[in-house]
């Protein structure tokens, strides 16, 4: 359509209309990150579940495993972040509030492992603690997909949302347990990698800056 | 057209490109040149032309730097430009209220 259209101010209304939804409705992009720590968070569960139960390594191996998830996840973070600018609908409403609340569900985990290994160190805080790790990051993880959809419109994540809030609470019921590691392992399936899957195969390709002037 | 007002509309917005730009950055605040150029299905010169009226009318400010050693051009919604939309806006419901 040409400049002349725009005598007809419900055409104008239309396009308005139109590009406001296009600009609101933009796929999310975070299914990389949900793919990358879910898969990572799935075999750092399924070593963890192997040392607790005696199957291999020793007792002392378990601090390694999960210094090794946050290294590789930091450096995975920094290779997975490239390109994601040129990225459309970054500025999208859905992809704002999903940045946003997987990051605060990250700092939150962050924050309570730190109160976990501080009070274990300091206060002779009994090692159950670990265990409960799981329960607070599934609840976040829960309140993160909820906000995820209502933001998006990506009604599906409710369903990740609950699994989630369901298991966060039979945390407590498995903690004390080499098993509760390996359920774990499985959760992470269904609620990290299976929606990452799903978001990554409607993620758009980055576009190339052809700026003219 | 009855009720048409033509002075009452922006000169920089009231145009098909531009008014696609002002509708798609007034819901993202900010998007990339190639971003902009897909959803409104233009051609770059043309997109590159009608922002640089709105770049010069101060409703929009574009930003161009090396992002991954490549270039990223991006444009961003102004505080001005955000009020000249609400009074856009606001001209095309008088124009619709004249109508009835």
């Amino acid at each position: 359509m040409s400049e002349h259209d725009t005598n007809d101010p419900k055409a104008d209304l239309a396009y308005v209309r139109a590009m406001t939804e296009r600009a609101a409705r933009a796929p999310l992009l975070g299914g990389r990150y949900l793919v990358f720590w879910g898969g990572l968070l799935t075999l750092a569960y399924g070593a963890h579940y192997l040392v607790r139960s005696g199957f291999a390594g020793a007792p002392g191996f378990i601090p390694f495993i999960w210094i090794a998830f946050g290294v590789i996840g930091a450096a995975g973070m920094a290779i997975l972040s490239i390109g994601m600018k040129r990225k459309p609908g970054q500025s999208a409403v859905g992809n704002r509030v999903e940045r946003e609340v997987w990051r605060g569900a990250g700092l939150g985990i962050f924050f309570f492992v730190a109160g976990v290994v501080a009070a274990v160190a300091f206060k002779s805080g009994s090692y159950l603690l670990f265990d409960l790790i799981a329960a607070v990051a599934l609840a976040l993880y829960g309140a993160a997909f909820l906000a995820t959809a209502a933001a998006s419109g990506e009604g599906w994540m409710r369903a990740p949302a609950w699994l989630s809030f369901v298991a966060a609470a039979i945390v407590p019921l498995l903690a004390g347990t080499a098993v509760l590691y390996l359920w774990l392992a499985g959760v992470v399936v269904l609620v990290g990698v299976l929606p990452g899957l799903r978001l990554l195969r409607a993620e758009p390709p980055a576009l190339k800056d052809n700026e003219a002037a | 057209m009855a009720g048409l007002k033509p002075d009452s509309l922006d000169d920089v917005i009231h145009g098909r490109i531009r008014l696609g730009v002002m509708a798609y950055l007034a819901q993202t605040g900010q998007a990339s040149f190639a971003e902009l150029a897909k959803a409104l299905e233009t051609t770059n010169g043309n997109l590159s032309v009608h922002l640089k009226k709105l770049d010069a009318a101060g409703y929009v400010e574009i930003d161009k730097r090396f992002v991954d050693a490549k270039p990223l051009t991006t444009a961003h919604l102004t505080a001005a430009g955000r009020e000249a939309w609400r009074a856009y806006l606001d001209a095309l419901g008088v124009l619709f209220r004249d109508q009835d």
